[in-house]
């Protein structure tokens, strides 16, 4: 359901951003629109990640500015990229399916990507957790697809991703033994 | 729609069921670019950055759109003197719906498309029947079914293939918007069958205004039609047990199958379609001449072999080979839905209001399908879930057994 509103926040907050400032909103550019006028509509719940924390980059592509209080830092588009729906690829290039959620643990950290595997025209999708530890996100500078190290017949037999099931089994690479298949549930 | 020159019933006067060109591809490219909103329609939107739980609450509002629909939109399409008015608005409508969920993939136009598509299709499948109805003689009306379920099989087989091409090489957006183009060719079909209009304006079985003006009591009556009421069971149990089979196998096939998983699940969707294909127009013409109910029983009872079947089944390609019998099923089921609530509905004016109500018990019946069979599944595994899919169809066939008389009415009689 939060889809449902976000066109209109976006809306909403955008004509009362550019009110009260409209020099802040109109620099506001690509893939920052989000966080900006996230940051715009509600600016206790938004704690700008400051250059100690490690994710600011000085680089030229980014600035920061203050304004009501809050920071705003700007990320040119091709720094960051969205993670739903991007496809997930093997090493050799074939298609292994795409990322639908991603599961964290209790730090907030990543630990498994859920994909859609599998599948003709929509039919036959499994939901298989993979480690985030396999993942790579940077294919030669393109971000349109990330990279898995496991294979094709690593990801298949594996059980299905269910949200109500008490144990999740994440697929992992043969060599790292921090997750573990958990036992197939009579598949 | 008891004329006089209906007395030969092999010989149909108002169009001979073989020349009517213009119904074979209108039911060709409607199932055409009805196969884009299937299960597609998640794959396409979680390609473009959906959350689960928004995909989840769109397609519900589809579903339930669906089943609030058929009853209304039959009755609909009862009571519009044109059916080819009210298939031509629900054409454009789904291709509007389909150019909307390509270009606008945001969860109010998705949601709002889902809605219109769901009351569209509503509106379409009783509306050609009604438009069948209206261009050929009774006698002729179950080869002339055969032959709409024939074109709209190689509609879909045809869809799949081609939406898969057109997913793979220009990615998922491409299927929605050609399936938007696929409504101006169903137009076109749609435009020639002039007759349509004309001949409903004789009295019919479909819409009689004498029938219409009877008092609200009365004209409801045909709800308590045993014959209706007991078609409606047997539609439900026949679903529960048909649409969860091929999802649970092609899920199968992914876990068990090597790289060519994908052709082998659209195998398994393409294959049933050719045999409904070349089945189709033999059911029309046998439930004509050995009546509903053998064929009935024969398309019904393809269910438990599956359903049996398919939990022994390991082999993929084994699987593919079983899922031919879903082609059997189909063709039956498809030509005797619209041709027993004819028999059954004949000369009340209500003949696409029943089609709805029956439309709503085949909805009811899918929805429940999935759900239940995936809770086996999950829990006693797949074989498990099959063989009670299987059972559910051998209750069904059962059913039709004791419940379902004969409801062949000879044209003479």
């Amino acid at each position: 359901m939060p889809r449902l509103f976000d066109p209109l926040r976006k809306i909403a907050c955008a004509i009362a951003g550019y009110r009260r400032n409209g020099r802040v909103t109109l620099q506001i550019v690509g893939g920052a629109l989000v966080i900006a006028i996230a940051t715009g509509a509600n600016p206790s719940a938004w704690h700008a990640p400051t250059p100690a924390e490690g994710v600011y980059d000085s680089t030229e592509s980014t600035e920061s500015t203050e304004a009501l209080g809050a920071r705003f830092q700007r990320f040119a588009r091709t720094d960051l990229f969205r993670i739903l729906g991007k496809e997930l690829h093997s090493p050799s290039g074939q298609a292994m399916g795409r990322i639908v959620d991603l599961l964290v643990d209790e730090a907030g950290r990543p630990s498994a990507a859920i994909i859609d595997f599998g599948g003709f025209l929509g039919v036959g999708i499994r939901k298989i957790a993979i480690d985030w530890d396999t993942l790579r996100f940077d294919q030669n500078g393109k971000k349109d697809a990330v990279v898995t190290d496991l294979g094709r017949d690593q990801i298949k037999a594996a059980p299905e991703y269910k949200d109500s099931n008490d144990v999740v089994a994440i697929v992992t690479a043969p060599q790292s033994e921090q997750h573990g298949l958990a036992p197939d549930p009579g598949w | 729609m008891r004329l006089p020159r209906d007395s030969n019933l092999r010989q149909p006067n108002v169009t001979a069921p073989h020349r009517l060109p213009g119904l074979d591809w209108l039911n060709f490219f409607v199932a055409n670019f009805q196969t884009g909103f299937g299960p597609f329609i998640s794959v396409y939107l979680t390609s473009t950055g959906w959350t689960q739980g928004a995909i989840g609450a769109a397609l519900s509002t589809g579903t339930i759109a669906s089943m609030a629909s058929q009853v209304p939109a039959g009755a609909l399409v009862d009571a519009m003197r044109s059916k080819r008015t009210a298939a031509a608005t629900a054409i454009a409508a789904v291709g509007v719906s389909a150019l909307a969920i390509a270009l606008w993939p945001n969860f109010l136009a998705i949601s709002a498309a889902e809605v219109v598509h769901s009351f569209a299709s509503a509106i379409l499948g009783p509306a050609i029947a009604a438009i069948t109805l209206v261009l050929v003689d009774p006698g002729a009306f179950g080869e002339r079914l055969g032959r709409n379920a024939r074109y709209a099989a190689i509609g879909n087989a045809v869809a799949a293939g081609v939406m898969g091409v057109c997913a793979y090489y220009l990615g998922d957006r491409a299927v929605f918007l050609f399936a938007a183009v696929l409504a101006i060719p169903a137009l076109a079909a749609l435009a020639t069958l002039r007759e349509a209009d004309s001949a409903s304006l004789r009295p019919s079985p479909s819409a009689s205004p004498r029938v219409r003006a009877r008092s609200c009591n009365r004209s409801w009556q045909f709800l308590m039609d045993r014959r209706l009421i007991a078609f409606a069971v047997c539609a439900v149990l026949f679903h529960l047990a048909n649409a969860a089979m091929l999802p649970i196998a092609a899920a199968a096939v992914t876990k068990r199958a090597e790289s060519e998983a994908g052709l082998i699940i659209a195998a398994c969707l393409v294959g049933p379609q050719l045999i409904t294909a070349i089945l189709s127009p033999w059911a029309g013409w046998a439930a004509e001449t050995w009546g509903r109910r053998p064929i009935l029983l024969l398309g019904f009872s393809a269910l438990p072999i599956r359903g049996i079947l398919l939990a022994f089944a390991t082999d993929p390609f084994l699987i593919i080979a079983i899922q031919l019998f879903d082609g059997l099923g189909a063709a039956v089921f498809g030509v005797l839905f619209p041709l027993i609530v004819a028999d059954v509905t004949r000369n009340t004016g209500h003949y696409t209001t029943s089609l709805g109500l029956v439309g709503l018990a085949i909805g009811g019946g899918a929805t429940l399908s999935t759900a239940l069979a995936g809770l086996v599944a999950d829990d006693l595994g797949v074989g498990a879930a099959f063989l009670s899919l299987a059972a559910v169809g051998l209750i069904a066939t059962a059913l039709v057994w004791a419940l379902m008389p004969e409801t062949r009415v000879r044209a003479n009689a």
